[in-house]
């Protein structure tokens, strides 16, 4: 199955966290990459979808949206960061 | 502020007020949501359908209009596709369904100076039809677009037309005078692009064509941070 990128997990991902994180960043909990989350590679399985590392493929966020419900489950990521990033 | 960022997260009905055949496979529908606060040429909207025994699909669509338009998304049919079928060839003006966003921060492109290199396969023009629209006649945007044959080209019209864009087309399954046969490669991108102008490049279309267009961006030296991807699935 072929992924997409983390870019279509955004809008859901932003209403189970309150808060809009089109420009957020993770840290990867099995390897360590720092990546924005729109960078991640996604595997879309209607009503769920899988976020992975992009180095690594570890599985970062797991999403399930059914009706107004969101599961949310973030094991891979060691840390998600809020805002724009410094550009390089 | 904070409530109209909690609207845009949410789900809210969107009215179908505009239906364009693009294609004999293709459809743009314009849309009508409430307090719609405008959109950045790239962002795309999550579009979900609800059956009447209560099955719901959810798909992502890009807006194909530019920034300041009304928006709309167009739709390419794959053929046994459970979302697709319906909004090319079922909606009609007057439907309702649910719509999220807009959508998105990373696959977006405010307008600039810098050279726009827009690079889709198929149905990926949707979201580079918002960024040439946004175009400013500082910002000197070639556009190469993929499709099988002449008859999936959609935006034809316009792309033949707009004379502040220059435009290639390949047809991967078909010959015809002044069009490229075969896939997008090597060669045709170094054409278009040159490395020490470092073009903004936005990629967007079938997951496949994307890799391969990303790999041979790569091999051409291009900086990575200037590519921006967006794969369809
Ligand atoms: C961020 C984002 C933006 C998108 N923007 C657009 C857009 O502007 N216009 C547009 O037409 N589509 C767009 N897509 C693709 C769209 O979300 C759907 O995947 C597509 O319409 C197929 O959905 P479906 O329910 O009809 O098919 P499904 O029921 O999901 O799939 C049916 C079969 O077709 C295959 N398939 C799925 N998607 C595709 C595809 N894109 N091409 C070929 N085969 C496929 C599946 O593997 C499956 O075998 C976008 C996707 C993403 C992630
Ligand atoms: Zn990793």
């Amino acid at each position: 199955m072929s992924h997409v990128d983390g870019n279509a997990m955004i809008g859901a991902l932003s209403l189970a966290m309150g808060t809009d994180v089109a420009d957020a960043g993770g840290v990867c909990a099995a390897c360590g990459l720092d990546h924005p989350l729109a960078e991640a590679h996604v595997y879309l399985r209607c009503p769920g979808m899988v976020m992975c590392c992009p180095e690594c493929s570890a599985a970062e966020i797991v999403l399930v949206e059914i009706e107004h419900r969101l599961m949310l489950t973030v094991r891979g990521l060691a840390t998600i960061r809020f805002g724009t990033p410094a550009q390089s | 502020m904070a409530g109209s960022v909690r609207r845009a997260l949410g789900w809210r009905t969107a009215t179908v007020v505009d239906s364009i055949a693009e294609t004999a496979t293709a459809r743009s529908l314009g849309l009508d949501v409430a307090a719609w606060s405008g959109h950045a040429a790239g962002q795309h909207v999550d579009i979900r359908l609800t059956a009447e025994d209560g099955y719901q699909a959810t798909r992502s669509y890009s807006v194909s209009s530019g920034p300041g338009e009304a928006p709309q998304i167009t739709v390419e049919r794959v053929d046994d596709g459970e979302v697709s079928p319906y909004l090319v060839d079922v909606a009609e003006k007057g439907d309702t369904f649910e719509v999220r966003g807009p959508i998105g921060g990373y696959f977006v492109w405010e307008p600039a100076a810098q050279p726009l290199v827009l690079i889709a396969g198929g149905s990926g023009i949707a979201p580079l039809r918002a960024m040439w629209r946004a175009g400013t006649l500082r910002a000197p945007i070639t556009v190469v677009y993929s499709a099988r044959d002449v008859d999936r080209l959609i935006f034809r019209d316009e792309l033949d037309s707009d004379a502040t864009l220059a435009v290639r087309v390949h047809l991967t399954r078909e010959q015809r005078p002044g069009f490229r046969s075969g896939r997008v490669g090597i060669d045709d991108l170094n054409e278009v692009i040159d490395a020490r102008v470092a073009p903004a490049i936005y990629v967007c279309g079938p997951t496949s064509f994307v890799e391969s267009v990303s790999r041979h961006l790569l091999t051409l030296d291009v900086d990575r941070r200037t590519i921006r991807t967006e794969r369809f699935g």
